[in-house]
């Protein structure tokens, strides 16, 4: 017996969603058939499950993950996903990239300058001409 | 698979982590989004909020329910308020929320959700009647509109939809079964108009 209308509504969704076992089905189909307007109800709530069963799934753009990740990059004040540089198969910053580099180049400037310079030639190295006789 | 990895990963702030789940769940928050909201700018915004916002509550993320349950839990709360400023800012009036031109919805490089293959006809006329569907859960109140998307368009179980918001089984069918009274009711209402 169905003793408000919450109860009853519970009931007649799990008709429509076919959740009733037979006997609990007869019991609402015998509702409907003395009311009308409760039937045309259910048929109304039957009918709008079909529609919206037949909406097509809506995909998301196709950078959705790229511009989610920006997203989450720039409210986390660009701790994570930072614009990352990739030289030698390795992930690297941009700031630890730019480190190393001019880390690279004074070292080469240093060997370079620092290095000593030729010793001057010796006089056994120069090539002395013979006197003329 | 289990999730419990994951979950884990995404704990230890891992952002490759972030990157997997977004993958795994962009679509079905993508979608009741845009059921929710019925425009496609304003679903992809609260979809991504959707992703950052877990993320950076991770920690208080329980297992109590799946990932999914309180990814979907999030987006439907953020949905909610969307629509709330939206009725704000268009000066109270909900009706035109979600109310779209046509094309608008879609952007040109994005891969539309029409049949292709079927003949422009019988395409057209069901981009009609998918508009008109559209048109409908816009014009059904938020409240109901939620347990719409979630339960017949989501297709979740009636247990995830008690998690997700929080409503009593019997009050989630209850309420259901008068959405999708009042759904119809504006189906037909504009299917008259035209």
């Amino acid at each position: 017996m169905m003793q408000t209308e919450e109860a009853r509504d519970v009931r007649l969704t799990d008709y429509v969603d076919g959740a009733l076992t037979s006997e609990g089905a007869s019991e609402i189909e015998a509702l409907l058939a003395a009311d009308p307007e409760l039937a045309r109800d259910v048929e109304q709530a039957r009918h709008a499950r079909d529609l919206l069963a037949e909406l097509p799934a809506v995909r998301p753009p196709r950078d959705f993950v790229r511009r989610t990740q920006r997203r989450l990059r720039r409210r986390s004040g660009g701790r994570y996903f930072h614009p990352a540089v990739q030289p030698f198969g390795y992930r690297l910053s941009v700031e630890v990239f730019a480190v190393i580099a001019v880390a690279v180049m004074a070292a080469c400037y240093f060997f370079l300058e620092a290095a000593p310079p030729p010793p001057p030639p010796t006089l056994q190295e120069v090539p002395v001409e013979a006197p003329a006789p | 698979m289990s999730e419990k990895p994951l979950i884990r990963r995404l704990q230890k702030r891992d952002e490759r982590a972030f990157t997997e789940l977004v993958v795994r769940y962009q679509a079905p928050m993508f979608n009741l989004c845009f059921r929710m909201l019925g425009n496609a700018a304003e679903a992809e915004d609260v979809a991504q909020e959707t992703f950052v916002k877990a993320f950076k509550a991770i920690a208080r993320f329980r297992g109590d329910a799946s990932l999914g349950t309180w990814l979907y839990r999030i987006a439907v709360n953020l949905c909610k308020n969307r629509i709330k400023y939206l009725a704000r800012r268009h000066h109270g009036s909900t009706a035109d929320i979600g109310v779209v031109p046509e094309r608008a919805w879609t952007r040109p490089s994005q891969p539309t959700i029409g049949e292709p293959d079927a003949g422009p006809e019988r395409a057209l006329e069901g981009t009609r009647a998918e508009t008109r569907v559209r048109r409908a859960l816009a014009e059904v109140e938020p409240g109901f509109r939620e347990l719409l998307v979630l339960r017949d368009i989501q297709g979740l179980r009636y247990a995830e939809v008690v998690r997700i918001t929080g409503l009593p089984e019997g009050t989630v069918k209850s309420r259901l079964h008068r959405a999708r009274a009042a759904l119809r009711r504006a189906y037909n209402a504009l299917e008259g108009e035209g």
